[in-house]
C-alpha cells in the first residue's frame, strides 16, 4: 500500500543496511511528511516534533543493519516512532505533574533538569564514541573507514585485503557492540 | 476496555478536546507501564491513519531546518569531524535548550512563563533580581569630530547632534549623519579646504549602523572604528576600518569605494562585503557575497568571486582564498552567531569583544571547534551554559571568564 513511497525499496533497504548515507537521506524524506504531521498534532510544538522525529529516525540509523530483513517498511517505521511518541507523551505528562508540585510549593525550577531531560541525541553520540574506543583495534579501523571516512564496504575491503563479507560482518558486529553499550546505558534502540 | 479508553483518550487530545479531569485519566495510563503495549497499539494505528490520509499528498515541508536534523542523526555515530579534530555541535543543544531558554530568560523579568505547545500559563511569580554584571552588548558607538569634540550615539537621538565649526552634524531618521552648513559651500571650495574626517568607534559590547554621505551602508561589529570623509570628494571614496564591518556599498561606476583595513585595501565599484580586520585575529578577512571585490596588498592583488574569503595573514606575510559559508560570516549583522567548524579560542575572542569580558586560560585551551547558531541577545551565562553541556568548563570571576582546562 505504501509501496509507491519508495520505488524499489529492497535494494534501498539493503544500501542502507550497509551505511549508505544517500540512501538514509531517501529514506527519510519519504517518511518525513507523515511523520511531522502526524506528530506535530500529537505534541502541538515544532521544536517538540523536530525532536521525535529525530530520535526516530536516530533509532532507524543505528539499527540499520536490521532493515536488510524488514518485511514491511512502513510497519517498522510506524513501530518505532509510535513508541517514541509515547515516550514523548509520558515524559510531558510527569513534566506538567512535575510543575504542578512546583507551584504548590512555591519553588521555582531554573529548567536545567529540563536541559538534562533533552540530551539525549549527545549523549548518545558521546557513548557511541565511547563504545567505538573499546572496539579491538582492526574492528574499530574499519568502522572509523566507514563511519568517519565515508568508505564504502569494497572500498575498505580492497584497502585492508580482506572480503567484503567480512567488512560488512565486522561492521555489523561492531554496530551491534555498540547498540548494547548503549543499551546498558539506559539507551535501548 | 482500557485499550477503548486509551483510543478514546487519544483521539481527544489530538483534538484538543480533553476535560481536566479527562487529562487526569490520560496522565494516569500514561504513568502505568501496564498500559504501554495498548498506546503503542493505538499510535501506531494513528500513524497508519495519517499515511493514508497523506498517501497522494507531494512532499511537504523538507527545507534547512530538516536537512540538519537528518545530518545530526547521520552524525551520530561517527567520532571525529573530517580532518580528525573534535567537532562539538551546539545548534541542536541550543535548539533542544530554547524551552528552558525561555524560563531562564524570563528569570529576572518578574513572572515566569512556561511555555510548551501552543498555550502559555503563568506558573510562579518571582521577586525581581538584580541585573547580571555581565551583559550582552547594544547599539552603541562614539562620534569623533574632525575637531576632536566627542559625541556619544545611541539609537534614540535624532536631529542635530553636534557642531563642527559652523557645519551641524544631523542625525536624520535613517540613521544616515548629515552635514549642514549656513553658507551654501560649491564642491570647489570643499575640495580645496579639504575634507573633514569623522571617526565612528564602537566600544567592547557595542555596534553600530550608520549611513555614510554617499549612502553606502556600513554595520560596525563590537570594538571596531571606522574613519570616513564627511563629503567625499576625490576621486576615490576613502574609507578606513580596524575591527569588524559589514559594507552594502552604493554603486557608482565612477568613485571606486576603497577600504583600508591592516595592510590590505579592497576596492569595489558597488556590492556587500564583509571585513573582519580585527588585530588579535591575526588576519585580515574579506569576504564577499555578490558583485566583485579586489583585495589588494602593496602591488598584490587578487579579484574576489561571490561566496570567496580573501584571508592575508599578518604572520605568514600571504594572501590566500577560499570559499566560505558566508552566512556564517556575516551572521553576527542579523544578530545571532553562527559558528561553522570554529575554534573554541575564536568563539571566545568574539564573546570577550561582544560581552566585555575577559577570558583566561586554565591549563591548555580546548582543542574542539563549535558548529552552531546563537542570539547575540542571550545572557553570557546561557551561552556559557550550552558550552558546559558539549564539556567544555567555565568559571566566572567578576568580568572574567576563566576556560577550564
Amino acid at each position: 500500500m505504501h509501496s509507491r513511497i519508495l520505488t524499489d525499496e529492497k535494494n534501498l533497504l539493503q544500501q542502507i543496511a550497509q551505511g549508505d548515507e544517500a540512501a538514509f537521506s531517501t529514506l527519510f524524506y519519504a517518511y518525513l511528511t507523515i511523520l511531522q504531521s502526524f506528530i506535530m498534532k500529537l505534541t502541538r510544538s515544532a521544536t517538540d516534533t523536530e525532536e521525535v522525529v529525530q530520535e526516530t529516525f536516530m533509532r532507524l540509523w543505528m539499527g540499520r543493519d536490521k532493515l536488510a530483513e524488514v518485511r514491511s517498511l512502513h510497519a517498522w517505521i510506524y513501530t518505532i516512532a509510535a513508541n517514541e511518541c509515547y515516550k514523548f507523551l509520558k515524559k510531558r505528562s510527569s513534566r506538567e505533574q512535575g510543575l504542578a508540585y512546583i507551584d504548590n510549593n512555591g519553588e521555582i525550577d531554573r529548567g536545567d533538569d529540563a536541559v538534562a531531560e533533552r540530551m539525549d541525541l549527545k549523549e548518545v553520540h558521546q557513548l557511541i564514541i565511547e563504545a567505538v574506543g573499546q572496539l579491538p583495534a582492526q574492528r574499530r579501523r574499519i568502522y572509523q573507514m566507514s563511519r568517519d571516512e565515508g568508505m564504502k564496504i569494497a572500498e575498505i575491503a580492497e584497502r585492508l585485503d580482506i572480503s567484503p563479507n567480512t567488512v560488512k560482518n565486522t561492521l555489523v558486529v561492531s554496530l551491534g557492540f555498540i547498540r548494547k553499550y548503549l543499551a546498558e546505558r539506559g539507551y535501548e534502540l | 476496555m482500557q485499550s477503548q479508553r486509551i483510543h478514546y483518550l487519544l483521539d481527544r487530545y489530538i483534538k484538543g478536546l480533553l476535560t481536566g479531569q479527562e487529562e487526569q485519566e490520560l496522565a494516569k495510563f500514561l504513568q502505568d507501564p501496564a498500559q504501554e503495549s495498548f498506546f503503542q497499539a493505538e499510535l501506531v494505528r494513528l500513524l497508519e491513519a495519517e499515511g493514508e490520509l497523506l498517501m497522494d499528498s507531494t512532499a511537504g515541508e523538507a527545507g534547512e531546518k530538516w536537512e540538519a536534523v537528518l545530518q545530526q542523526v547521520l552524525s551520530v555515530d561517527k567520532t571525529m569531524g573530517e580532518d580528525g579534530v573534535r567537532v562539538r555541535r551546539i545548534g541542536y543543544l541550543f535548539r533542544r535548550w530554547s524551552v528552558a531558554a525561555i524560563l531562564l530568560l524570563l528569570f529576572g523579568g518578574g513572572t515566569l512563563l512556561f511555555l510548551h505547545g501552543r498555550e502559555a500559563k503563568p506558573v510562579v511569580t518571582v521577586a525581581t533580581k538584580p541585573a547580571a554584571p555581565i551583559q550582552p552588548g547594544a547599539n552603541k558607538a562614539i562620534l569623533t569630530l574632525a575637531n576632536g569634540q566627542q559625541i556619544i550615539l545611541n539609537n534614540a537621538q535624532k536631529g542635530t547632534i553636534g557642531q563642527q565649526g559652523n557645519i551641524r552634524v544631523i542625525k536624520l531618521d535613517s540613521g544616515q549623519l548629515a552635514y549642514a552648513s549656513p553658507t551654501v559651500e560649491s564642491p570647489a571650495d570643499q575640495l580645496a579646504k579639504g575634507p573633514l574626517y569623522n571617526t565612528i568607534s564602537t566600544p567592547r559590547g557595542g555596534q553600530y549602523q550608520v549611513t555614510l554621505a554617499d549612502g553606502t551602508k556600513v554595520w560596525l561589529n563590537a570594538e571596531s572604528s571606522i574613519r570616513f570623509p564627511t563629503a567625499f570628494a576625490g576621486k576615490n571614496r576613502e574609507v578606513e576600518l580596524t575591527g569588524e564591518a559589514y559594507f552594502e556599498v552604493k554603486a557608482d561606476k565612477s568613485k571606486p569605494f576603497v577600504v583600508k583595513a591592516g595592510q590590505t585595501e579592497t576596492r569595489v565599484l558597488g556590492t556587500n562585503f564583509n571585513i573582519m580586520a580585527y588585530s588579535d585575529e591575526g588576519a585580515v578577512k574579506t569576504t564577499l557575497l555578490d558583485g566583485a571585490v579586489s583585495m589588494a596588498l602593496g602591488t598584490q592583488s587578487t579579484l574576489l568571486q561571490p561566496g570567496e574569503q580573501g584571508q592575508y595573514d599578518a604572520g605568514r606575510g600571504n594572501m590566500t582564498t577560499r570559499m566560505v559559508n558566508t552566512r556564517a560570516v556575516v551572521a553576527w549583522k542579523d544578530g545571532y552567531y553562527f559558528f561553522d567548524r570554529t575554534p573554541v579560542q575564536n568563539v571566545m575572542r568574539q564573546i570577550a569583544r561582544w560581552y566585555d569580558v575577559t577570558i583566561v586560560y586554565q591549563g591548555a585551551a580546548p582543542k574542539d571547534e563549535i558548529v552552531g547558531k546563537l542570539p547575540r541577545t542571550a545572557d553570557v551565562k546561557d551561552v556559557l551554559h550550552i558550552m558546559e553541556l558539549i564539556g567544555i568548563h567555565f568559571k566566572i570571576e567578576g568580568k572574567t571568564i576563566v576556560v577550564q582546562g
